[in-house]
């Protein structure tokens, strides 16, 4: 599971949970995935993402430096290649082969295994 | 990449084991996948799109998408045994760089609305038990789709009418683009005729431009 994917995953449909968001992440293992440098599709993904969400996991998992700051909005056309770089690692790169997404508001843990997680749940935890 | 090349290559996608009645799981036949593959990326492009699968099962649109060039491609699966011979053909074809999964309910799993430049699905066409669960499937892929992108699913061609009035309902440019005959012949055993034929329509939803003031 890549982190890009963490950033939209919610536990909202959980019963008497309101936002779910964003779940924690704790990681066993992870890989990091060999892929090219796609300018055009991190100026498409950043303006759709949660990037203070981004960047507090990645802090949590010791990924954050070179990142820059979530205080301010991030426009990718003036990031420098380090930058840019280490964003594409964040986003894509970085894959979660086994770990837990835990939420914020009911402590329910979802197993990540085989880099897939598993939000499925028994029919009288939905709302 | 060429019909071919793309024939070639999911020819290599391993499908269900065991489909599941209760799931309405069968195969996607290879063919048709390239051919509507094709059709899609002739429509919108798929190179450097994000894509969304709903009931990607063992992955084969999926895999078909980040073959035509797609950047980001996750694909919602409810049986973790499919989700799994998905993940090997992921891993199997080198999709892993571009291609998430998760398990979990299409229909309830929240994910962010209005991300994804293209939706693709073949939701389960519905019984009498679970009647118009494959509208259910387009709402949510209509909430995940940005504005002005587009989702394109498969439906029964005997529903066309009402499926493209819903869709205009729920706010997207709709119309079949094709027609296609699928042989459900040896996915399930207790099915009665040797071979049973239906004819299956591709309809795209334009997801419509909210108009500002």
């Amino acid at each position: 599971m890549k982190l890009l994917t963490h950033n939209f995953l919610s536990s909202r449909f959980l019963k008497d949970v309101s936002t779910g968001y964003p779940l924690k992440l704790s990681i066993e293992e992870k890989r990091i995935l060999d892929s090219a440098l796609d300018v055009n599709f991190l100026k498409n993904v950043m303006v759709k993402i949660d990037y203070e969400v981004l960047y507090n996991v990645a802090e949590s998992i010791g990924e954050s430096e070179l990142l820059p700051p979530p205080d301010a909005p991030v426009t990718v056309d003036t990031l420098n290649d380090e930058q840019l770089n280490k964003l594409h690692r964040v986003l894509v790169c970085l894959d979660v082969i086994v770990g837990t997404l835990e939420c914020p508001e009911s402590g329910r843990v979802f197993p990540i295994r085989d880099g897939i997680p598993n939000l499925l749940v028994n029919e009288d935890e939905i709302a | 990449m060429k019909p071919s090349a793309l024939n070639r290559l999911l020819s290599e996608v391993r499908d269900f084991e065991k489909p599941k009645i209760t799931l309405e799981q069968y195969a996607t036949d290879k063919e048709m996948t390239v051919d509507v593959i094709n059709l899609i990326d002739d429509e919108v492009g798929l190179e450097g799109t994000t894509v969304l699968d709903l009931g990607c099962g063992c992955g084969m649109l999926s895999i078909a998408a980040c073959a035509m060039g797609a950047s980001y491609c996750l694909g919602v699966e409810i049986d973790p045994e499919a989700a799994q011979i998905c993940k090997e053909n992921i891993d199997e074809l080198e999709c892993e760089a571009v291609m998430d999964i998760i398990i979990g309910d299409a229909l309830s799993v929240p994910l962010s609305e209005g991300f994804f430049d293209v939706v693709i699905l073949n939701p389960p066409f519905g019984t009498k038990k679970n009647e118009g669960i494959d509208i259910q499937f387009v709402e949510k892929a209509l909430k995940c789709v940005r504005e002005g992108g587009s989702v394109y699913s498969f439906h029964k061609s005997s529903t066309r009418r009402f499926v493209l009035k819903k869709g205009e309902e729920m706010g997207a440019e709709s119309r079949a683009v094709a027609q296609m005959r699928w042989k459900l012949s040896n996915t399930y055993r207790f099915h009665k005729k040797k071979a049973v034929d239906i004819d299956v329509d591709v309809i795209s939803f334009i997801k419509r431009k909210k108009i500002s003031d």
